[in-house]
């Protein structure tokens, strides 16, 4: 029999209009089975051609894509955490749910993941949004354009050395939509 | 710089592989969400697992790494600051006066096309390139950051040397200060 492979923690960052949306469409809400949900603070009309799910019926949901929306986020996450199993879960401008360093109440759901079968996604604006025990605790990272320099002290600590090597690699690049997605699991 | 270097990977193909299924068995046998059939549903049964943890309190294992990462920054930026500056001075001093006139000029040029300059420009372009590889290597590997920080780790452990958050802001805010201070030094 096959083995099954492990859940994962994805982050992706990158600044406005640089095709973070498109890749997480396109590439992984297209291709992971059964259950997609995307959370976000506000109806956002980039995601307005995903159905709504209203957070009633979270208990219920088992297959198809759906966004899950409100602007209490301690609620959302609660909810999440108590409903949400086998899914792959995308949150948008994730900044909003782990804040500048992660809380004890994220890092549990984050690390509880595998248990539930859950495919994290986190939406990021830059490198430097994300937070240093987050980046410890994920499996790639996929880095467009965030117009972060490859030498800022900060960013050489808290990511492995190929992503400061990808930096500079994306930052040249002409194209606006470059990106390249890193393992950076332990 | 190639795929391979940076270990990149396809995350959609990667997601589409199977995971082993979670939750109640009967999450397996239910259809889509109807929106006609809203009838209550048992409650998911808590998960009794435990992430993995050493019941240790989160703030308390984590304040020595984070200083002693903060240390090593601090190592790094002294160093990076002291051998590039030597290094340069020492690559330099090899240049009579004019050659080394123009190659602080080189440095600040771009040269699309270094194939078309004379052929002791070219040598000197190349000068150039190489003391800026040289002085790229200069900062600490990965490795190196992770081997130091962990070693101090366990010195600030062993003598409980605590971080209170205003030390942490110093010493952030002289790193960030430091890290321009330098790049203006070197300009």
């Amino acid at each position: 029999m096959k083995n099954k492979r492990i859940n994962m923690v994805c982050l992706i960052a990158g600044t406005r209009n640089t095709g973070k949306t498109t890749f997480v469409r396109e590439k992984l809400m297209h291709r992971h089975p059964k259950k997609v949900l995307v959370v976000d603070t506000f109806d956002n009309p980039v995601w307005s051609d995903v159905p709504e799910l209203d957070a009633s019926l979270l208990p219920r949901w088992n297959r198809g894509t759906y966004r899950y929306w409100s602007s209490d986020t301690a609620e959302v996450m609660a909810n999440i955490e108590r409903h949400i199993y086998n899914a792959l879960l995308v949150f948008e401008d994730a900044t909003k749910y782990v804040g500048a360093k992660l809380t004890e109440d994220v890092r549990k759901f984050v690390l509880d993941s595998k248990q539930k079968n859950l495919d994290i996604v986190f939406i990021f604006h830059s490198l430097t949004d994300i937070p240093r025990d987050l980046v410890r605790i994920s499996d790639t990272l996929t880095l467009f354009k965030t117009g972060e320099q490859a030498g800022n002290s900060l960013l050489r600590t808290k990511y492995p050395e190929k992503v400061i090597r990808a930096m500079p690699v994306i930052q040249d690049s002409s194209n606006r939509h470059i990106h390249k997605t890193l393992n950076i699991g332990a | 710089m190639n795929t391979e270097e940076l270990d990149e990977i396809d995350l959609g193909q990667t997601l589409t592989e199977p995971t082993q299924e979670r939750g109640t068995e009967e999450s397996e046998e239910r259809a889509a969400i109807d929106p006609e059939d809203f009838t209550e549903e048992p409650e998911e049964e808590p998960w009794d697992d435990e992430p993995e943890e050493n019941g240790e309190p989160d703030n308390e294992k984590a304040d020595p790494k984070d200083l002693a990462e903060l240390m090593v920054l601090f190592s790094d930026l002294g160093q990076t600051s002291f051998f590039s500056h030597t290094f340069r001075k020492r690559f330099l001093k090899r240049f009579k006066p004019e050659d080394r006139k123009r190659f602080r000029e080189m440095e600040t040029m771009d040269i699309p096309e270094p194939r078309e300059l004379e052929e002791k420009e070219r040598w000197l372009f190349q000068e150039v390139q190489r003391l800026h590889r040289e002085l790229e290597e200069i900062p600490y590997t990965e490795g190196e950051r992770d081997q130091l920080s962990r070693s101090l780790a366990e010195v600030i452990k062993k003598y409980n040397i605590r971080l209170t958050p205003e030390m942490m802001l110093l010493g952030n805010v002289l790193m960030v200060f430091g890290g321009r201070a330098f790049k203006m030094y070197k300009a």
